[in-house]
């Protein structure tokens, strides 16, 4: 697959994607029939009232679970019928994911946290650098609990980008942040993705942040109802 | 892309060991506490198992030094060519004969005036077989020389040069001590296998040279012992051709090397050791394994959402399962090298004590890297254990749901709900102690083990506390009604009895008569002392199984109830009471009724009629046989009449009930320091499994409790959901510890039921009610500290507090 030019390869294909919960005798459906077709490079933005099934799209984008039914192609691979230890390393490979809780080891400082994660992938030597990118080298040795919200949201993403991957999932990155800071994260996101040809694909509730996205996707109980470009507005041009 | 070697991942993120050191820094509290429990099963299992290889390993280098007989025949006397013949059996490599009598020592001046004494005769050279390690001065060399065992010896200050005075049957020797001596055959001075008791220093054995000792028992060339050493494994063969050879000379006792009195006293010693260094380590480990196992499980579940971003960044299942159990084994690790350190100095420390307590004149301390390796496998063996649960939980989390955070499984919610509609708990509120329960149920069913465990070894300690007590009390108080128990050196003395109960200050006297019987059935035959006392006597108050004090009868016999179970005998059977020296040529013995069967808890003795055992038995086989008498007195004035009977030549012994008193009492100092190691350590156990589950539902629901907070409720009112909880789980615990204490204290009491012992399981009341006061003081104090935590709680932090 690394033969074939990676910007004729959809970022991500979804033809009939199905997903189902059983709680206990009721079956739950978080996705209903997704068919979705993304291009590489580009700066996604999914939307949608809650509980429409972003997250659970997410999700199976980032290979942490599987669909129920249906196909579905990340840059070409099947993640449909791969195994625990392939799903791994596709994610060790293809993916990098920025949550709302900023989820950081409390016990490593901020540049070991951007390690823990380059070392997995073989880019120690990249930590330092990225760590810099994200305009925290002169917190490096901060534990997560002496940084603010925004500077360990800056740790996330550069514990993402540091793997450079080529897909990054960001579920409601700003959500647990103040607007100011949110809109300044998001604009360190935008560029650094964009720099290096990342595809993006960002859940948010806020309508300001999704005038950002290339191509807004709207879901709504568990089916794509929309599929359009947006406003491709460059991050500085945002304001309230 | 094929999958890497996940092994080889671990190491190639060091970031992770990283966070395993830190996570472990972070918890530094919990885990040192995990640390110590570790270090103290570890250590305990090295320091007490170590010295019992210690102590075994120097008293193997004095039994083998000295050449420890292996089998060993005694009898009443037999020509010395008899060592010849046994000489002659198979698998013999050497044996010699003895010649030995007991009589009494006499010390003008000491603390007691006349004790037991044992005459050994020893050939001019060393003998062969039952050495002596020579402590101070020397061997043998004259005629009037004698070499004194070390133990009394220094109980009853006795110094080389010094000058001991002899008695056997009235005739007088003096010998002047040449040596002290420990003695293979005494390592634990005891006389013989019926004495239980011996009060320190009241036993003392003196070798001295056999011609001289010939001439003065009046023995000729006659032996009274053969030891053999024997091809190992031989052992038995050789000793039962030695009692077929003694058999017409009247055989008294006979043992191998292991059944030697003091061997076997010795054995009961260090097998106490070592169940103890099995016993408190498992407690200790299995204590720290619990403990771990509900840390980490807690550390799991605080860390979910790292958990979840570490798996979607793409790390393995397999490289969170070894990070949680590289947590456990290092948590052990740093736990065993203070544990096996410490457990080496234990071993070190507790040898040399014991052994100085014994006079031991070697010491063989060595590490033992068997059990320290042992040891330190416990330690991993545990971590790896404990760890493995929550560790694999942690890599099993599927990374989608750990995002999401907390796990509620459906089916239990559904359960719990039907559970909350039977016990009618309306207010939505107390629900959230029920659901604590059934939130985790291997947490629950391991802190209810953690309770009934906890509970049963609190009965368990209890009840062997009552049985001993109980045991001693009837002893001192129940059975003796006298203060001085006399041995004469002849049955003439026994008209002394009449003046000592005419003496100011006297009350009363009883004459006894004692000798060394075999009682005989159809199933079998078993040794006791047979005690003649008059009937209607009032001074010894000994109790039938049935509960009465028994009196005594012309031609009948009470059994104790060991013996009694051992020959299936039952009141009114007639039974074979034989001299236990009956030879072919020189047998005494007579038919009895069995009147019925005695419940003594210490010692074996057999009760008769002090005429009927006169006359039939024990003016007979006299001196072999002994008369003597209990006498009451004011207590004030036991030393007075002790010593007043001591200086008579007509006695051979006093005892008196004082002596055996302190004994005990030394005895029993170690056994307090036992139970109150167990007790504490039932404590730990239960308070651990109590404040685990305690500190687990707070912290697990800070959150929860903080939010009923905010929404009015008091702090108390939140604390006391949580104490509800704790109630329901340590009322269940209780119903399940108690009855499987009973069972175990029963079990573990009949554990300690010998020849000479038998301990009534004993259970009062006030055990069933300290164990419950215990579990719920540590209830109340789990649910104090938690309210004091709930009330000092920054609500503004718990609300969203989120690790
Ligand atoms: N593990 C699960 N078990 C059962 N139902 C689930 C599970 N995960 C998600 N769901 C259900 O699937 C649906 C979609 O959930 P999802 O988390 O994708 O919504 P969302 O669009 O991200 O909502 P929000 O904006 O509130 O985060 C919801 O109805 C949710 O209840
Ligand atoms: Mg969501």
């Amino acid at each position: 697959m690394d033969a074939v030019p990676a910007e004729n390869v959809p970022a991500l294909v979804a033809r009939d994607v199905w997903k189902q919960y059983l709680l206990g005798d009721v079956t739950v459906n978080a996705l209903r029939g997704v068919n979705l077709q993304l291009p590489a490079g580009r700066f996604v933005v999914l939307v949608g009232p809650s509980g429409s099934g972003k997250t659970t799209m997410l999700n199976l984008a980032g290979g942490l679970d599987v669909p129920t039914k249906g196909e579905l192609l990340v840059f070409g691979r099947r993640l449909n019928d791969m195994n625990e230890a392939q799903l791994t390393e596709y994610r060790r490979r293809e993916v990098g994911f920025v949550f709302q809780m900023f989820n950081l080891v409390p016990t490593l400082t901020a540049l070991e946290n951007v390690r823990l994660v380059a070392q997995l992938v073989g880019n120690d030597d990249l930590a330092a650098d990225t760590l810099a990118a994200v305009g925290l080298a002169h917190v490096a040795d901060h534990l997560p609990s002496q940084l603010s919200g925004g500077e360990q949201q800056r740790v996330a993403i550069a514990r993402a980008l540091v793997k450079q991957p080529r897909l990054l999932l960001a579920d409601e990155p700003t959500g647990a942040l103040d607007v100011e800071t949110g809109l300044e994260v998001l604009g360190l996101l935008w560029h650094e993705t964009r720099k290096r040809g990342m595809t993006v694909m960002m859940v948010t509730h806020n309508t300001i942040l999704a005038r950002l996205g290339d191509i807004v996707v709207r879901l709504r109980s568990g089916q794509v109802i929309e599929v359009a470009p947006g406003e491709a507005v460059h991050p500085s041009e945002l304001t309230f | 892309m094929n999958s890497p070697s996940r092994q080889s991942r671990l190491y190639a993120v060091p970031m992770l060991r990283r966070k395993l050191w830190a996570d472990t820094r972070a918890l530094a509290r919990q885990a040192i506490a995990l640390m110590i429990l570790v270090a103290l099963g570890v250590g305990l299992y090295v320091g007490l198992y170590g010295a019992y290889q210690n102590l075994t390993g120097s008293y193997n280098h004095i039994y083998s030094i000295t050449h420890f007989a292996d089998a060993s025949v005694l009898f009443d006397a037999a020509p010395a060519s008899l060592v010849d013949v046994a000489r002659t059996i198979p698998h013999v490599r050497a044996a010699m004969g003895r010649v030995v009598k007991d009589g009494s020592i006499i010390q003008r001046g000491r603390r007691r005036e006349r004790v037991l004494g044992r005459f050994v005769g020893l050939p001019r050279r060393r003998p062969p077989i039952n050495d002596l390690v020579i402590v101070e001065g020397r061997y043998l060399a004259a005629a009037h020389e004698a070499v004194l065992e070390h133990q009394f010896a220094a109980e009853n200050n006795y110094k080389v040069g010094d000058v001991i005075k002899c008695s056997y049957q009235s005739r007088e020797r003096r010998f002047t001590i040449v040596g002290l001596a420990c003695s293979p055959e005494y390592l634990y001075p005891v006389p013989s296998k019926h004495v239980v008791f011996v009060s320190r220093g009241t036993f003392g054995v003196v070798f001295i040279d056999q011609d001289q000792a010939r001439q003065w028992f009046g023995t000729g060339r006659r032996i009274t012992e053969i030891h053999c050493l024997t091809d190992p494994g031989y052992e038995k063969e050789v000793l039962e051709k030695l009692e077929g050879l003694a058999h017409s000379y009247g055989v008294e006792t006979s043992y191998v090397q292991d059944d030697q009195p003091s061997k076997r006293l010795l054995r009961l010693d260090q097998q106490g050791f070592a169940t103890m260094s099995f016993f408190f380590p498992i407690l200790f480990l299995s204590s720290a394994g619990l403990s771990l196992y509900s840390a980490l499980g807690r550390i799991v579940r605080l860390q979910i959402g790292i958990i979840g971003t570490l798996r979607a960044c793409g790390f393995s299942s397999r490289q969170i399962l070894t990070q949680y159990i590289m947590q456990g084994l290092l948590v052990s690790l740093l736990g065993a090298v203070p544990g096996l350190a410490g457990g080496y100095a234990l071993s070190v420390w507790a040898a040399s004590n014991y052994g100085a307590v014994l006079r031991l004149p070697y010491m063989v301390t060595s590490p033992h890297w068997d059990t320290l390796s042992v040891g330190m496998f416990l330690a991993l063996v545990t971590g790896l254990v404990a760890a493995y649960l929550p560790a694999r939980m942690a890599a099993r989390l599927h990374p989608a749901v750990a995002m999401r955070g907390e796990v509620e499984s459906p089916r239990r919610l559904a359960f719990e709900r039907r559970l909350v509609r039977i016990t009618r708990l309306a207010t939505i509120a107390y629900r959230i102690p029920v659901r604590g329960i059934f939130r985790r149920a291997s947490r629950t069913l391991l802190a209810l083990a953690g309770i009934v465990g906890g509970a049963s070894i609190i009965i368990t300690t209890f009840g062997m506390q009552a049985s001993t007590m109980d045991a001693i009390n009837e002893l001192l108080s129940g059975t003796r009604k006298y203060e001085i128990d006399v041995q004469f050196t002849s049955p003439r003395a026994l008209s002394l009895g009449r003046a000592i109960a005419a003496l100011p200050h006297s009350n009363a006297f009883t004459p006894t008569v004692s000798v060394p019987v075999r009682i005989k059935t159809g199933w079998g035959s078993g040794d006791v002392v047979l005690t003649g006392i008059e009937h209607g006597q009032r001074l010894l108050h000994v109790h039938s199984v049935t509960g009465e004090i028994i009196d005594v009868t012309p031609g009948t016999v009470w059994i104790p109830k060991q013996l009694a179970a051992r020959l299936h005998v039952e009141p009114g059977d007639p039974v074979v009471v034989e001299w236990i020296k009956s030879s072919r040529r020189h047998r005494v013995w007579t038919t009895m009724r069995v009147a019925g069967i005695t419940d003594v808890a210490i010692g074996a003795t057999a009760y008769g009629e002090f005429h009927d055992v006169r006359r039939s038995l024990a003016d007979a086989v006299f001196p072999q046989s002994s008369y003597g008498g209990l006498v009451a007195c004011d207590r004030s004035q036991v030393p007075a009449f002790t010593h007043r009977l001591e200086r008579s030549d007509d006695v051979a012994l006093v005892s008196t009930t004082a002596d055996v008193e302190q004994e005990i009492n030394e005895q029993m100092a170690l056994m307090f320091i036992f139970i109150g190691i167990l007790l504490s350590f039932g404590m730990l156990l239960a308070g651990s499994a109590i404040h685990t589950v305690a500190s687990v539902s707070l912290l697990e629901r800070t959150r929860e409790l903080a939010t009923l907070r905010t929404l009015g409720f008091t702090a108390g009112a939140a604390a006391w959901l949580a104490a509800i909880e704790l109630c329901i789980l340590a009322g269940m615990g209780l119903l399940i510890g108690m009855p499987f204490g009973v069972a175990l204290n029963s079990l573990y009491m009949s554990s300690f039921t010998t020849e000479n012992m038998s301990f009534r399981p004993v259970l009062p009341w006030w055990v069933y009610l300290v164990t419950v006061l215990i579990v719920a003081a540590l209830v109340a104090l789990s649910s104090y500290e938690g309210m004091r935590r709930l009330r000092t709680m920054d609500l503004a932090q718990a609300t969203k507090a989120r690790e």
